[in-house]
């Protein structure tokens, strides 16, 4: 099985990246954590790697959250910019947007969030239903309310800008 | 059929790929003659779409995979009861980096896919046709780049990091190997050597006895070519015997890591060599770290991070 990680740390490094950056929007802090469970996962050998990989990186990011809460680097382009329109540059463009799907994240209960961030990470049904504790046929039903959720956060806070800024 | 107007779960299980084979047939029945059920379908496809869209625009800007794993965050103290666990990972880390690049350097085509893997490997999954993932973007395989493909370092800078990392060691108190190191090593032997009994045979502890300081201008003209060495580190050039034509370049970092070189003539089959196996790499229990770059086997002997070995064996190409 552990010659095995060295495949799964590049096929599965990149969805874990996505998966802790949205928990943790940071980049940089992501990727470390990311390896930091691949560094445990290398002492401690679980049965199925990348299940396991997903359940201590969420529990990092936890801790990570909680510990370090005031380091967190905050999103607030929208709040402070009031967006000159002709500066529609594409990486502050791409910045809004992301801003703005997280707080539309962050309006979902923890439960329907953890289980769409899991899927959209690349976990199965099966897998997901095993580390959320949930059914697996409640699996569709909490991501069908969990995406309904998400789109609909969205579309509320991109009126709501529309109304702020006039 | 029987079945009365479906759930929204449900369809969301079965546009994911993700309902089991009999539900699934139950569920296309019942599609067939229910206008409105067919209606919802579409709808909950365009929904599934556009969450995997709107969580795309919240991906992560795309970096390379890093090596497994630098440590970009030790500048700042980490809390003390992170301290114990330490070491071993630095350790593990460098061995992974080992495994890593290693597989990287036998240079055969990455492996699968990840995403359309997964939905062969589920059994009801396989004679299915109809659903297939939606939001492509957030699973990209673009994404998924291969290891160890650092930009070229400059060469003082690969040496300052080397030092920069013997820093690192003394201050985490020891270079003694970490016992946690012995199932990797196993692993990497799992990972069969093409000449296992050569890899395992050549390196141990006889080097200082029988090998001889030979001059810089006699080893060029043994291999014919300048010895690769690390700039800007002395260098000491060794051979064991003058019938074998195969040169050990030794260099010392400040805190005694000993790097070692071994290469021979290019052209050379030099039979029973460990030189010989192209892209073989293990690990020893011992404070030794064995690579190959091609026909060049890279020995570091000490602890050395993950990092400054990428660069090293970069350099080294």
């Amino acid at each position: 099985m552990p010659e095995d990680l060295a495949e799964i740390y590049r096929s599965t490094f990149p969805a874990l990246v996505r998966f802790l950056y949205r928990k943790v929007w940071d980049v940089e802090r992501a990727e470390d954590l990311a390896q930091e469970a691949f560094a445990r996962a290398v002492v401690h050998k679980p049965e199925s790697v990348r299940g396991w990989l997903f359940v201590v990186a969420a529990n990092m990011a936890r801790d990570d959250a909680r510990r370090a809460a005031r380091e967190r680097r905050h999103l607030t382009l929208l709040t402070s910019e009031p967006a000159s329109a002709p500066a529609v540059d594409e990486a502050v463009h791409a910045e809004a947007e992301r801003s703005r799907v997280r707080t539309a994240l962050e309006q979902l209960t923890p439960r329907d969030r953890e289980v769409l961030l899991l899927w959209d990470a690349g976990l199965s049904y099966d897998e997901i239903a095993t580390q959320t504790g949930l059914a697996r046929g409640a699996v569709g039903t909490t991501l069908a309310r969990a995406r309904r959720r998400l789109v609909e956060a969205f579309a509320a806070g991109e009126r709501d800008e529309h109304i702020a800024r006039g | 059929m029987s079945i009365s107007h479906v759930d929204d779960g449900q369809l969301h299980a079965y546009l994911d790929g993700e309902l089991p084979q009999a539900e699934a047939w139950r569920l296309e029945a019942h599609l067939g003659e229910c206008p409105a059920c067919r209606g919802r379908l579409e709808e909950q496809r365009a929904l599934i779409a556009r969450a995997g869209e709107l969580l795309a625009l919240a991906a992560p800007p795309a970096r390379d995979v890093p090596p497994f794993p630098s440590r970009p965050g030790d500048a700042q103290p980490p809390p003390p009861a992170r301290w114990p666990a330490r070491l071993p990972l630095a350790w593990a880390a460098t061995v992974m980096l080992a495994l890593a690049a290693g597989w990287y350097l036998r240079g055969e085509p990455p492996i699968a896919p990840a995403a359309p893997d997964r939905r062969a490997a589920a059994p009801h999954d396989t004679a299915r046709t109809v659903p297939t993932r939606q939001a492509p973007e957030s699973k990209t395989l673009a994404q998924q780049a291969p290891p160890a493909g650092r930009a070229l370092p400059e060469a003082d800078e690969a040496a300052r990091s080397v030092a920069a990392a013997q820093r690192d060691q003394m201050i985490s108190g020891s270079a003694v190997p970490n016992p946690q190191i012995t199932p990797l090593d196993q692993a990497a032997r799992a990972k069969p050597p093409p000449t296992p009994a050569a890899a395992l045979a050549a390196p141990a502890a006889p080097l200082a006895v029988r090998w001889e300081t030979i001059p810089w201008d006699t080893a060029r003209v043994m291999l014919g070519v300048e010895p690769a060495r690390i700039p800007n580190l002395p260098a000491v050039a060794k051979r064991r015997s003058a019938a074998e034509r195969v040169v050990l370049v030794e260099q010392q970092l400040a805190s005694g890591t000993v790097v070692r070189l071994h290469e021979r003539p290019a052209a050379e089959g030099a039979p029973g060599m460990e030189v010989g196996a192209a892209a073989v790499q293990r690990v020893d229990v011992s404070e030794r770290l064995a690579r190959y770059v091609g026909n060049l086997r890279v020995e570091i002997e000490g602890a050395l991070p993950a990092d400054s070995l990428s660069k090293l064996l970069e350099l080294v190409k």
